[in-house]
């Protein structure tokens, strides 16, 4: 084929050249010329010489790769074969590792901005600057007029150091990470199902239940190797699947009952879902009794949610629903996984509780093969939860607020417990509006895109223009965000780094470094660390290697939930993926959590949540008559920072593009591959339509992937509005109200 | 200055050659109220088809297309009507040739006779037999085949292409040689003794629009014989099927006595003489 | 010298496709009379239109590796010849596809699906084996499988159809 193609293109330039210098020049020599071509495109990779483990950086699964190097460059990434998670199995995604890594647009030297212009400085005046203006912001400003936000894909390790950094020595807790936009509301309403942060199941309680209830969520596209299991236990087992999403998603395509829902209006149907168990006698009243509170309470709620009012507001039929009931109700163990469909809304918290009611009353808890199963987007979710890179959080799931934790955390530390915050930190919409009203002169962002990723971007990008100073850590430059820095600072990314990592089952697995950072990049840790000894706490910041921090952190976690005293890098080198807590050597990992049935709640119970539903901030009208859904395809992995490097990837999905029911089509006389315009009452973006009924009427879908950078009108987040959880602050991307007209 | 032919055919050459690149230009905005290229052309509601290319459709096919009739039926009633104004007035070939005309004018002031009567009969025989030929080729291979080598196709396609994907295919070098050829070798040449499209209007022609000689005010000057690119003289009547209607005797009569003749089918509907 | 000459006149691969609604070869040889509507409306520039030099010269071709077509089914709306036909994009005959088992990722124990996420016509041109492998079933030969197959080589062949009717 390809030598084939060229014959088309030597023959148009062979035409080319034939009319402008005449047929002899161009008959002489180009023969030879073809020769030298081919053969300059022949030269194959070459091999590996030296292999090392690492864990792939994308989704929270957590599969385990190889890196092949050879002469100081990654050239190879393979399935690592040993690997409980995946064993040897890569996504597409893992499969085109290697082309992160060299790309053109890496960030080489550190940078100051000048006038509109970067220039390079040297890392002494890089680390000078930071160090120096972070601390007359505090000195001006207080501490609590700096932030931090960092991404959630790091290591734990590097957690641990900028929490120390930031709350134990700069007195803030304003350090939020990227989590917030992708998994907030779902640990938020487990913590308040469970009493506490556990994630309870492994994924190896997919083989030995018989139900998998899916809702908002698409593993098909984000979680391939995942979903591939699920597949596989589906086939073995005859294992039945609920999928509530609504679109007709590749995985809604394999459920056995895929309920098409009206966006929006999941509490209803988990409520109508509940009250349905309840009556119709298919659970074990005395057990939901003896495990949960507030069931009574719970009884009498859900029933004004019967299944005809389920079926005006969610367009689920009565007869789905009993169907759906009647196999939740005869099901000996059920998962129950959800992800940003439910996540990302402003009631997220409300409608994962809902949710979580189900598998609590059905007593889908506790034992092998049943409970809530949550595999986060970002790679690391679960560690920075771990070391409490998070406003509220302090290593060990310990709280800000508590005296006594940051009374034991201070100890190890070596700070003074008084110099801590008791007040949580700001949210990244917090930071945000703090920026705008001028509370927040400083930030610092590592390996982040919030210019990308947040709602309403052109709020965003005013916001970040008013700051007085911001530092961008990250690998690539020019991103979305890194356009806005004063300076910028280039780090490390994954393999060019050691760290570990905490995958959504609470496995740990040790990352290697396989090759040195390109440039005058360094290490993330090394960043934060040498700024944090030019501002005075050398002796808090006296690591000589990432082990050490390893090893302190592991004493943040002694008689905590996550205990990992058991572990050591030498021992995650030999066993992969074992799962806190490990609090001896001896132990061999917690594969399931509460399998005794206490639970971490008051009286040990658990908590039934009583919710009600509530319309979105922005619901379509007259004016703006669609619903607009975002998501993601495969191909690509969030703000596309690593993912837009590989050609193979972006030949599939190149450009957003507007999924559109026929119906709606037909009215506005669209056709297939025609250039749509969408407009918000937030902005505007031109994408191309692709008609399908796999998607309901009056809604519409489009790829979050792609911000200002591929093109100022292709950014969804120009669309999307600025509404938020009201307990897990996470953005509201699955509703806004907006308008669509043919170019 | 008084406008005269010349001015007004010019002008709307030039405006053809400006819609078959303003209309890819406006297709790339999304404007698509109008489309296409001399070949074919579709606006909202009718299709306007090269008569010959349908013609040749057909053939090769062996199968009668009446939406493809219907589309073709436009040139063939311009012809009818107007005579071979498409030569004269839109073909971007023509504008080339002229070009050429006017550089061979240049080059070689002796050549430029007109053709004497029995000439034109070769000649005319030539245009009508490459026709015939190009025609019962087509039927017999199946290939439309004179649209292979129609310059006409040719040029708008490569505006076409040009304006949209940025590119110039091998086949330019057609337009190049037949212009190479009008200079070097024989006035018009592909015009007058080849073009299978002009030859096919030609057809047609016999009632059209034609020029006329008032033989009172003529004072036999030559002018109109000197200047016709296509060889004909209507200084002695002669003004046969290579007469393209471009109206350049007319504008250059120093004594007026040439006119265009209404259609001989439509006798009453009154022409606006000029000149 | 020879080989130069040879490509000069050959100047096409057998392996391009005919927009969507080309009948057979012969007869959209003999239908087309080299308009480019087809090429002026596709909203993907897939189509374009033959160099000089063979007797394909001058139609309508799409070549999957560099713009595949996604059937969206506007060229022959605009053919003024018939030489594309208006059918649904179901019953388009372009070609035929092949997978590689040997080189599929998928069928390789990874995980990849890219062909099957992209299909214009999913689930009916290509169905998932054991809801993993792609299978080819009543394709129409578009040639998005093929353009975003991501191994090196390609591990989807595609036939381009010809010789119907």
């Amino acid at each position: 084929m390809a030598a084939n193609k060229d014959n088309m293109q030597l023959n148009r330039r062979d035409f080319l050249k034939l009319s402008a210098t005449g047929l002899g020049l161009s008959l002489v020599g180009f023969d030879p010329l073809l020769g030298t071509f081919q053969a300059a495109f022949a030269e194959g990779a070459p091999q590996p010489d030296q292999w090392f483990m690492s864990i792939c950086p994308y989704c929270g699964t957590g599969c385990g790769v190889n890196v092949g190097v050879a002469g100081g460059k990654v050239v190879a990434v393979k399935g690592m074969p040993d690997h409980p998670i995946n064993k040897g199995e890569l996504c597409i995604l893992g499969k085109n590792l290697v082309g992160i890594l060299d790309t053109s647009d890496r960030l080489l030297f550190p940078q100051k901005k000048d006038g509109d212009q970067f220039k390079q400085i040297n890392w002494e005046e890089a680390t000078d600057t930071v160090a120096s203006k972070l601390k007359e912001t505090i000195e001006k400003n207080g501490a609590d007029s700096f932030a931090m936000y960092i991404s959630a894909s790091e290591y734990i390790e590097e957690y641990y150091v900028y929490n120390k950094f930031v709350k134990g020595c700069l007195g803030t807790n304003n350090l939020e990470s990227s989590a917030r936009l992708c998994w907030a509301s779902g640990v938020v309403g487990l913590v308040k199902a469970f009493g506490a942060d556990s994630p309870p199941c492994c994924f190896d309680d997919i083989d030995l239940a018989d139900l998998f209830f899916v809702a908002g969520y698409n593993p098909s596209s984000s979680k391939p190797i995942f979903f591939k299991r699920l597949m596989k236990a589906k086939k073995v087992n005859k294992t039945k699947m609920i999928v509530i999403d609504p679109r007709k998603t590749d995985t809604a395509k394999k459920a056995d009952i895929h309920l098409q829902i009206k966006p929006g209006t999941d509490v209803i149907l988990f409520n109508a879902i509940t009250r349905e168990l309840i009556n119709k006698g298919l659970i074990d009243e005395t057990k939901a009794k003896n495990i949960t509170q507030d069931f009574e309470k719970l009884k009498e709620h859900v029933q004004s949610f019967t299944p005809q009012f389920a079926e005006e507001k969610t367009g689920i039929s009565e007869q789905q629903l009993a169907e759906v009931v009647e196999l939740i109700g005869q099901s000996k163990g059920a998962l129950f996984m959800w992800g940003q469909g439910l996540n990302q809304s402003r009631i997220g918290t409300r409608k994962v509780t809902s949710l979580l009611n189900i598998p609590f009353i059905t007593g889908n808890i506790g034992k092998a093969g049943a409970g809530p199963l949550a595999v986060t987007g970002q790679s690391t979710a679960m560690s920075l939860r771990e070391a409490g890179a998070l406003p509220n959080l302090l290593p060990g799931f310990r709280k800000v607020d508590d005296p006594q934790a940051r009374q034991d955390i201070a100890d190890i530390w070596g700070v003074d417990p008084q110099k801590m915050s008791p007040k949580a930190g700001r949210t990244i919409v917090d930071i945000l509006n703090g920026i705008d009203a001028g509370e927040i002169k400083a930030l610092w962002i590592i390996h982040s895109n919030p210019a990308a990723t947040f709602p309403d971007t052109t709020w965003v990008r005013s916001v970040l223009n008013k700051l007085d100073f911001l530092i961008v850590q990250d690998c690539y430059h020019p991103t979305e965000t890194s356009q806005f820095a004063h300076i910028l600072l280039p780090a490390a990314q994954w393999s060019e780094k050691e760290g570990t990592m905490t995958n959504s089952e609470r496995g740990l697995n040790l990352i290697e470094q396989a090759v040195q950072p390109p440039g005058e990049a360094k290490t993330d840790i090394e960043i934060v660390m040498n700024v944090a000894r030019k501002m005075g706490f050398e002796k808090q910041f006296s690591f000589k290697k990432t082990e050490d921090i390893f090893e302190e952190f592991k004493r943040c976690t002694t008689h905590r939930p996550n205990d990992i005293n058991g572990l050591s890098y030498a021992r995650m080198r030999k066993e992969k993926g074992l799962q806190w807590p490990i609090p001896t050597a001896e132990h061999s990992g917690t594969k399931r959590r509460f399998i005794d049935q206490k639970f971490p709640g008051n009286d040990g119970k658990l908590n039934l949540a009583i919710n009600q539903h509530d319309d979105p901030l922005e619901i379509p009208d007259k004016e703006f008559p669609l619903w607009l859904l975002t998501g993601l395809v495969n191909e690509q992995f969030h703000s596309r920072t690593r993912t837009s490097k590989i050609p193979a990837l972006n030949r599939a999905v190149s450009e957003p593009f507007v999924e559109i029911h026929p119906d709606n089509a037909n009215i506005l006389k669209i056709k297939e591959g025609d250039l749509l315009k969408v407009t918000s009452r937030r902005g505007q973006l031109t994408a191309r339509a692709v008609i399908t009924d796999n998607i309901l009427k009056d809604v519409v879908f489009i790829p979050y992937h792609f911000s200002f950078l591929a093109g100022e009108d292709k950014s969804v987040n120009n669309l999307t509005i600025r509404s938020f959880d009201e307990s897990a602050k996470q953005p509201e991307y699955k509703a806004a109200a907006v308008n669509i007209e043919k170019v | 200055m008084k406008l005269s032919y010349s001015h007004y055919r010019r002008s709307f050459q030039f405006v053809i050659l400006g819609l078959l690149i303003a209309i890819p230009l406006l297709n790339l905005l999304k404007i698509d109220t109008i489309q296409g290229i001399l070949c074919s052309i579709g606006t909202v509601n009718y299709e306007i088809t090269c008569a010959l290319g349908a013609l040749q459709s057909m053939l090769a096919n062996r199968e009668i297309n009446f939406s493809l009739l219907l589309s073709a039926s436009f040139f063939i009633l311009l012809a009818i009507f107007l005579g071979r104004v498409f030569c004269g007035w839109i073909c971007p070939q023509g504008l080339i040739s002229e070009g050429g005309d006017k550089l061979r004018t240049r080059f070689f002031k002796s050549s430029c006779k007109p053709d004497s009567l029995q000439r034109y009969h070769l000649g005319r025989n030539f245009l009508l037999s490459f026709l015939g030929a190009g025609l019962l080729a087509t039927f017999l291979m199946g290939i439309p085949i004179i649209c292979y080598i129609c310059p006409i196709g040719i040029i708008c396609r490569e505006l076409l292409q040009g304006t949209m994907l940025y590119k110039i295919g091998g086949e330019i070098i057609v337009v190049m040689i037949i212009l190479a050829a009008d200079v070097f070798v024989a006035r018009r040449g592909w015009c007058r003794y080849i073009c299978p499209v002009g030859a096919f209007y030609s057809l047609f022609s016999l009632f059209s629009m034609k020029v006329k000689r008032d033989k009172e005010s003529c004072v036999k000057c030559g002018t109109c014989q000197r200047i016709c690119s296509m060889g004909n003289a209507p200084i002695k009547d002669e003004i046969v099927k290579t007469c393209i209607n471009c109206g350049d005797c007319i504008d250059k009569c120093p004594e007026d006595a040439l006119s265009f003749e209404k259609p001989r089918l439509f006798k009453n509907i009154p022409i606006r003489k000029t000149g | 010298m020879l080989s130069w000459f040879e490509r000069l006149f050959q100047g096409w691969s057998e392996t391009y496709l005919r927009p969507p609604g080309a009948q057979s070869e012969k007869n959209l040889l003999a239908t087309c009379i080299k308009c480019g509507r087809c090429m002026t409306v596709c909203p993907y520039q897939s189509i374009k239109i033959a160099d000089w030099g063979s007797k394909y010269y001058g139609t309508p071709y799409i070549e999957p590796n560099v713009m595949p077509c996604y059937l969206c089914m506007k060229c022959p709306e605009v053919c003024p010849t018939g030489s594309l036909r208006v059918i649904p994009k179901e019953k388009v005959q372009m070609g035929q596809v092949q997978v590689l088992q040997k080189t599929c990722l998928s069928w390789q124990d990874d995980l990849c699906n890219l062909c099957y996420k992209r299909c214009p016509l999913q689930d009916s041109a290509i169905v998932l084996n054991d809801d993993l492998q792609p299978v080819i079933e009543n394709c129409v030969g578009c040639g998005v499988c093929f353009y975003v197959c991501p191994t090196q080589p390609k591990s989807i062949v595609i036939t381009p159809q010809r010789n119907l009717l």
